[in-house]
């Protein structure tokens, strides 16, 4: 009963793989978003106070922006419509700037323009351009799916972050909009048009609205043309801008010098990522990240301040950019699919090995006679029908989970922008009086946030090298099927290739989880923060990012296929073992001797000295007397004056660990049985016992490994 | 000291060879329902692509709209997508150049996209290809007018089942960006079309785009060009809709 439940899962698997393959064959690889995607924090409670309420709806994540207009109409499906978006958003943009400011810019702001203006709380900063002129604004009918594919996809609230530079056919296109020809060349680049140097005299505004695709992304001719109308139209935006902030110098000096350096230095002025992001700008908004120790004495207090501005730097860029890393999209490429034809080959090969250690198994009475039955016409050709669609159905993995990351990703953008603001936000308050620990434990913590940091990133990309390494590992490992006892090995690098693949999706489900944790830690610190209260929210942050970095890495574990230590017990394997790896284990198990013995030979030196009138050194191989141990249970050493290596003088454990069993067998058979059978299981066993024999070996170092750790004293003893 | 109890094993009773029988058929039921499976697999797909040819062909004749050009189309499918070239190299670069204006009409919502697939794809599409038919996919009809106004075609290579077409192509634009405005841009590509011979026409296997050349950038062109090959001569043009 058990089978045939199990063979009916196996089918209605097929059937469901036919139907998605039949389904994503057809499909577009990067699906579209549903509406309402990417907007920030579900409740507006965050917003300033007196935020106006005619503002609310161009900041991502209130109800208001969920039902605008840009989720209705053409662009629902395809993510948006972000051009109607920035239509909107730009004709408020200087009240919009205004609110973006923290409560104390905002504050101070208005202290300095009252005399002039009078009341003035909520009216416009001061002038900008194009406001509310529609006939420069970029133009609607362009979602975020398409901007996307012109773009760079990135976690942000609207999925994508424009190009550096607008390609070179397009930019002679916008030059020749009126006016553009004499936009300086530096002002069509973002990043210079947002360094410092040009952000005077207008100069920001080139900043913050260059919209730039590259359009040699795009995949056809209408697609190619869609793209650079977008382009020209922003190329008309900065030939207005030029001819605007030309004819309107005097209103820029009417502003004091104090204002526009509070605004043009204020996150949500930076570049063009307020409007791709929403707006959230206006949540949290805050200066620069303080410094955590404001006049450090010592080089602790120095690294305590770079730890914590690296680490808030690299949180930030990392969960932002989280989208569109690790792919790997070759499995049916030319050259994967020659090289997993090599190792269907090898597979194969192993296969033909392992066949014969059946028989040998069998005629050894350790497998029933009556197996090599199903053996030989139901687990072969089994494993060869395998070896076969192991990419197919690696390719399908992949593709379902592709499809689940990219839901998964929208759960962790909504998130997103509203946890880096409130992550800086605690942060920044956090020096070295609200710091448990001070200087040190910023050090330690902030660590750790870099840790997590490169730790996820790394993740991230295990995928696109893991997948291709175990696929083929699967197919050599198919091979080792046929052997009962090699079965359970033989599975493990699929168990690993499933669960690698689908780390990705669980692991933004888990980054889905952690954000709003640590939202929340972040949220309740800045109602007020007790001493041991935000040293437990940075740890929190720290631990949460290192556990969703290192969860792939624990699959590393299952990706060897050779076997281990366990796999050398038992008297049936030892012989083999012995014959076909014996040359290869002893010097392994030499190099492992020395090398423990080089490390601990430092700290035990001192007791040859005392040994030297008692313990004189014995012929190589043999126990010398037991020295006189100083009864600190360290084993003494001298120098092999063959090798040149350290060796141990006695042989008499000192009370060190019991050896563990594999070194047991491991050292009888190489002393008592190996010694005697050597010659005649050699010759029988031939290249089939050095095929095995090697990884034997590998085996048989891991063992002398392990019990290195039980500070047993022996060594390997040699039999001449 | 070796165990003899097996060797009798084989005349030990109906019972016991009973009993080997049926767990050995149990063993092999679950490779046995694999190969199944995937047979089930492979005789389906091929069942549904024949169908899906067939179906097609019913659609076409149903909808034959007979144009007399010497080289195809010589039916439009659903009214909209032109199809039935002719064997020949002319044929194959009609098939081409109308390919790449038949995705401009799916990009502006006058032709579906299933339809186009159905109706002029190959059986094994490249990658390239299902990414393009996917952006022109799912787009509501626009007032935007974009036309693939071919200015060459050249034949790059060409044997009895397959043959590649370089077009070069101006992208004529007209929108509407904001209430009283009006903008046309025409920027230029290069598409370059893998048709397979397949059920009697040529049907599109592979795909691949390039912005430009612009015409200002043409007047020299170096050996690699696709605008340095045979151009196809004898064009002309009618309109659909």
């Amino acid at each position: 009963m058990q089978r045939v439940t199990k063979a009916a899962i196996v089918l209605l698997l097929a059937l469901f793989a036919f139907g998605l393959g039949a389904g994503t064959a057809a499909a577009d690889p990067t699906p579209s978003s549903p509406s309402g995607a990417g907007v920030g924090p579900s409740s507006g409670k965050n917003l300033p106070k007196d935020f106006p309420a005619e503002l609310k709806q161009y900041v991502a994540g209130t109800e208001e922006f969920k039902a605008g207009p840009w989720f209705k109409g053409g662009c629902k499906d395809l993510g948006g419509d972000v051009g109607q978006y920035i239509q909107g958003s730009m004709a408020q943009e200087s009240k919009l700037l205004f609110w973006s400011l923290s409560d104390a810019d905002r504050e101070k702001i208005s202290k300095s323009m009252a005399g002039q203006n009078g009341a003035w709380v909520g009216k416009s900063l001061f002038d900008t351009f194009p406001a509310g002129d529609t006939s420069f604004a970029p133009p609607s009918g362009f979602c975020a799916d398409d901007l996307k594919r012109w773009a760079s996809k990135t976690t942000t609230v609207w999925g994508f972050d424009w190009a550096e530079k607008p390609d070179p056919s397009s930019l002679v296109l916008m030059k020749k909009q009126p006016n553009a020809d004499k936009v300086p060349d530096e002002r069509w680049n973002r990043t210079t048009a947002c360094s410092k140097a040009n952000s005077k005299d207008g100069g920001q505004l080139y900043c913050a609205h260059s919209f730039f695709l590259n359009c040699e992304q795009a995949n056809q001719g209408t697609d190619l043309s869609r793209c650079v109308e977008w382009n020209v139209r922003i190329g008309k935006l900065f030939g207005g801008t030029w001819n605007w902030v030309d004819k309107n110098k005097s209103v820029a000096d009417r502003i004091k010098e104090t204002a526009e350096q509070v605004v043009t230095s204020s996150p949500g002025f930076q570049a063009t990522k307020a409007y791709v992001d929403g707006w959230v700008s206006v949540y949290k908004a805050g200066a620069a990240i303080k410094k955590f120790v404001d006049n450090p004495s010592n080089f602790i207090d120095d690294w305590a301040n770079s730890f914590k501005e690296t680490a808030v730097n690299l949180t930030n860029g990392i969960l932002k950019n989280l989208a569109g890393v690790g792919e790997f999209r070759d499995l049916f490429s030319p050259w994967f699919v020659r090289i997993y034809a090599i190792s269907e080959a090898l597979g194969l090969l192993v296969m033909a090995i392992m066949v014969m250690l059946v028989g040998k198994s069998i005629s050894g009475g350790h497998i029933p006679r009556r197996d090599i039955i199903p053996i030989l016409f139901r687990d072969m050709p089994g494993s060869v029908l395998a070896m076969m669609i192991v990419p197919v159905v690696v390719q399908w993995m992949l593709d379902l989970s592709n499809g689940l990351t990219d839901v998964l990703l929208k759960l962790v953008q909504t998130t997103t922008p509203d946890l880096l603001n409130n992550l800086i936000e605690m942060w920044y308050s956090m020096d070295q009086e609200s710091l448990l620990g001070g200087a040190l434990m910023a050090i330690v913590c902030f660590g750790m946030v870099i840790i997590g940091d490169i730790l996820l990133l790394v993740g991230m990309l295990m995928k696109v090298v893991g997948v291709p390494l175990l696929t083929v590992a699967i197919a050599i490992g198919l091979g080792m099927y046929v052997h009962p006892r090699w079965r359970r090995k033989s599975l493990a690098p699929m168990a690993t290739v499933t669960g690698l693949i689908f780390s990705t999706p669980l692991l933004f489900l888990g980054l889905a989880i952690v954000f709003n944790i640590m939202n929340s830690a972040a949220l309740r610190s800045s109602t007020g923060t007790g001493e041991i209260q935000s040293l437990t929210q940075i740890c929190l942050v720290a631990f949460c990012m290192i556990i969703m970095g290192i969860a792939p890495w624990t699959l590393l574990k299952w990706f060897p296929i050779l076997p281990t230590a366990s796999d050398a017990q038992g008297p049936s394997m030892s012989p083999m073992g012995a014959a076909g790896g014996y040359g290869v284990g002893r010097m392994a198990g030499d190099a492992m001797t020395s090398a423990r013995n080089q490390a601990t030979g430092p700290s035990v030196m001192p007791t040859r000295g005392d040994n030297g009138s008692t313990g004189a050194p014995g012929p190589r191989g043999q126990s010398g007397p037991p020295g006189a141990n100083t009864g600190s249970g360290l084993p003494t050493y001298g120098v092999d004056k063959k090798s040149g290596m350290l060796t141990p003088q006695t042989s008499a454990p000192t009370g060190g660990g019991a050896r563990g069993s594999a070194q047991r067998s491991f050292g009888s058979a190489f002393n008592q049985g190996a010694a005697s059978r050597i010659p005649g299981q050699f010759v029988k066993a031939g290249a089939a016992a050095a095929a095995v024999g090697v990884p034997m070996a590998a085996a048989a170092a891991k063992a002398g490994a392990r019990t290195t750790a039980q500070a047993a004293e022996g060594g390997v003893p040699r039999p001449d | 000291m070796k165990d003899y109890t097996n060797i009798g094993g084989r005349r030990g009773g109906s019972k016991s060879s009973a009993a080997a029988e049926t767990s050995v058929w149990k063993q092999y039921r679950l490779l046995i329902i694999a190969a199944v499976v995937i047979v089930v697999f492979v005789a389906g797909t091929m069942f549904a692509l024949n169908r899906a040819d067939s179906s097609e062909a019913s659609t076409t004749e149903a909808a034959a709209a007979n144009l007399g050009a010497p080289h195809g189309p010589n039916k439009m499918v659903n009214k909209v997508i032109p199809a039935g070239y002719s064997h020949d190299k002319s044929g194959a670069a009609t098939a081409a150049t109308n390919f790449v204006q038949a995705l401009s009409n799916t990009y502006q919502g006058r032709i579906k996209a299933d339809d186009l697939r159905a109706a002029v794809l190959a059986t094994n599409p490249s990658e390239a290809l299902n990414k393009a038919l996917g952006t022109a996919a799912g787009r509501p009809q626009t007032k935007d007018v974009f036309s693939q106004v071919p200015a060459a075609a050249a034949v790059q290579s060409y044997t009895e089942n397959e043959a590649k077409i370089a077009i070069w192509a101006a992208g004529v634009t007209q929108s509407r960006p904001t209430p009283g405005e009006v903008t046309v841009q025409v920027p230029w590509s290069t598409t370059t079309i893998t048709v397979t011979w397949q059920d009697d026409d040529w049907k599109v296997s592979d795909y691949k785009f390039e912005a430009g050349p612009e015409p200002g950038q043409v007047s020299s062109v170096n050996g690699g060009s696709p605008l340095a090959g045979e151009l196809v001569a004898g064009y002309y043009s009618f309109y659909v809709n």
